[in-house]
């Protein structure tokens, strides 16, 4: 093999495949070996299928064999948070709950999708427990650690996701975003994750949280990677009714490589300032080196953000209402807390959440006219340690988990597609968030793209032997 | 702009509503909930006068 498979990008390891270099059989082989090797360092597969692995990379290079065509992902190595069913693998969606639940019949679509492109499925990725999570930790199978530095969070709630990606044990992974949980992983393990449009990929065959803000992605170490995966989970799904039938395709691949016109803002005022000067120096850096013509304030960020946190609160509420009447002892007291709370929260404020969302879609459309890209940091600090409960803000001591997704709540909550990129501010790296309009998520892969072909952003690997 | 230290909320309140949901909370848990219900009930506050003229529906 003259392709280093540790190293390669999922773009690499499929030109590799299909041109008959690497066997799929030996990708899955070396990539089994690096998670038994690795994985007990970062705790980030609570189920490796093995079997299922081996036996889809046969089928790969049976296909070759015989002459027929391959998918794009050829012998392409994914896993994916244990909140999407694999058939034959218990859906935890990282909790104890659902051990019960008995494995999944099938795969979800987005699953289908990957498979039949041609990639590998290596096996479910640790989470915060229900998705109700910013920082990786789980009280029932552990943290998920950070590849670039075992003490500090990998993040959540696709922890697990993103510790396998930057450990470099499989190209990419699939997360879920309802607050941040796509781009906050990414960001504190220094990765590309994009968060597509709200309504983009079907949710069917994944564990819910919130259902009016809940979104699927890819996480890559490879901005083509993003593409190519993202290229090939789009379509509808009837079984979502939020997965809009009549979205414009776009081709993500074919955006890496566009000359389009990028007309940038840095978003201040909320955006600006609210945690470690070194979150806003990066997103400062990929906001000149992208053209940045201005620095706006959008009064509704705040509102927003609350709205996103109001609706979490009740919608994760009424999703766990009928198991936290019978066993709440399952859960994690930190998510039971929150979910007690949001179960108490007067329906009104639900409603008043749901009518400022709309209002700041507005403002944000407006914004749009002007601009086609926006730029804001990701989190408002790098990756704390495990266990830690509090961070700095504004020079004061504040709790830390509510605090990590300030500037992810207000995007997410009006289902703006976006790329987390990973922007380095000495050893450990930061995130910054590229933002684009409804359905345009060409826009944020090509700015993607350039940043990372500038060397402004990057995404190495952290091998852990 | 940011989440700091709460106020103390009536435990009182806390029970009463959790009775009508048939929730169980125990007292170790109830300062926690507590804590969280103060901080979603600010945020929600926050919300006042903000998007009335909108319908609550919405499309990405």
């Amino acid at each position: 093999m003259t392709l280093d498979l540790a190293d390669a990008t999922a773009t690499e390891v499929a030109a590799a495949v299909s041109g008959g270099r690497v066997l799929a059989r030996e990708v899955a082989e070396d990539t089994l070996s690096r998670i038994d090797a690795q994985n007990p360092a970062i705790n980030a597969f609570t189920d490796v299928t093995r079997a299922r692995m081996l036996r889809e990379a046969d089928g790969v290079d049976a296909m070759r064999s015989s002459g027929q065509a391959l998918g794009p992902l050829a012998g392409v190595p994914f896993a994916v948070k244990n909140l999407f069913d694999l058939a034959g693998v218990v859906t935890l969606a990282g909790s104890k709950l659902r051990r019960s639940a008995g494995p999944a019949v099938e795969d979800g679509p987005l699953v289908r999708r990957l498979v039949a492109a041609g990639a590998l499925t290596a096996g479910a990725l640790n989470m915060g427990e229900f998705a109700y999570d910013f920082t990786g930790e789980n009280v029932h199978y552990g943290p998920s650690r950070n590849p670039h530095d075992l003490e500090r969070m990998s993040g959540g709630s696709s922890g697990g996701s993103a510790a396998a990606v930057a450990a470099g044990l499989v190209p990419f992974a699939l997360g879920s975003d309802t607050n941040g949980s796509i781009r906050v992983p990414s960001a504190f393990c220094g990765l590309f994750g994009l968060k597509p449009t709200y309504g983009r990929l079907p949710r069917t065959g994944t564990f819910p949280f919130v259902d009016s803000l809940d979104h699927l992605g890819p996480i890559a170490r490879s901005v083509a990677d993003l593409a190519l995966a993202f290229d090939a989970m789009q379509g509808a799904d009837p079984e979502d009714p939020v997965c809009a039938p009549d979205a414009p395709v776009v081709s993500a691949l074919a955006a890496t490589d566009d000359p389009m016109e990028l007309r940038v803002a840095r978003l201040g005022g909320w955006f600006r300032g609210q945690g470690e000067p070194e979150t806003d120096v990066a997103a400062d850096r990929a906001a000149q080196a992208l053209g940045a013509v201005a620095d706006i304030e959008i009064e509704g960020a705040a509102p927003a953000r609350a709205a996103a946190f109001v609706i979490t609160n009740v919608e994760g509420a009424a999703l766990h209402l009928d198991d936290m009447r019978k066993t709440p002892e399952a859960y994690d007291p930190f998510v039971r807390d929150r979910l007690a709370a949001g179960a108490l929260l007067p329906g009104v404020h639900y409603v008043r959440a749901q009518r400022a969302r709309l209002t700041f879609q507005r403002q944000m459309r407006a914004l749009f006219d002007r601009y086609n890209l926006l730029i804001a940091p990701t989190t408002p600090m790098r990756a704390p340690r495990i266990g830690d409960q509090t961070c700095e803000i504004g020079g004061e001591t504040v709790p830390l988990r509510p605090n990590i997704g300030v500037y992810t709540q207000p995007i997410s909550c009006i289902g703006l597609p976006v790329v987390s990129c990973p922007v380095w501010e000495g050893p450990r790296p930061c995130g910054v968030q590229l933002i684009a309009n409804a359905w345009r998520e060409d826009i944020v892969i090509a700015a993607a793209r350039r940043l990372e072909a500038s060397g402004i952003s990057s995404a190495p690997i952290r091998r852990l032997i | 702009m940011t989440d700091k230290s709460l106020s103390p909320a009536s435990d009182a309140l806390v029970e009463a509503f959790a009775e009508t949901l048939g929730l169980s909370i125990d007292e170790a848990a109830r300062p926690a909930v507590r804590a969280n219900l103060e901080t979603a009930l600010r945020l929600a506050e926050s919300l006042e006068g903000v998007g009335y003229e909108a319908a609550p529906v919405f499309r990405p």
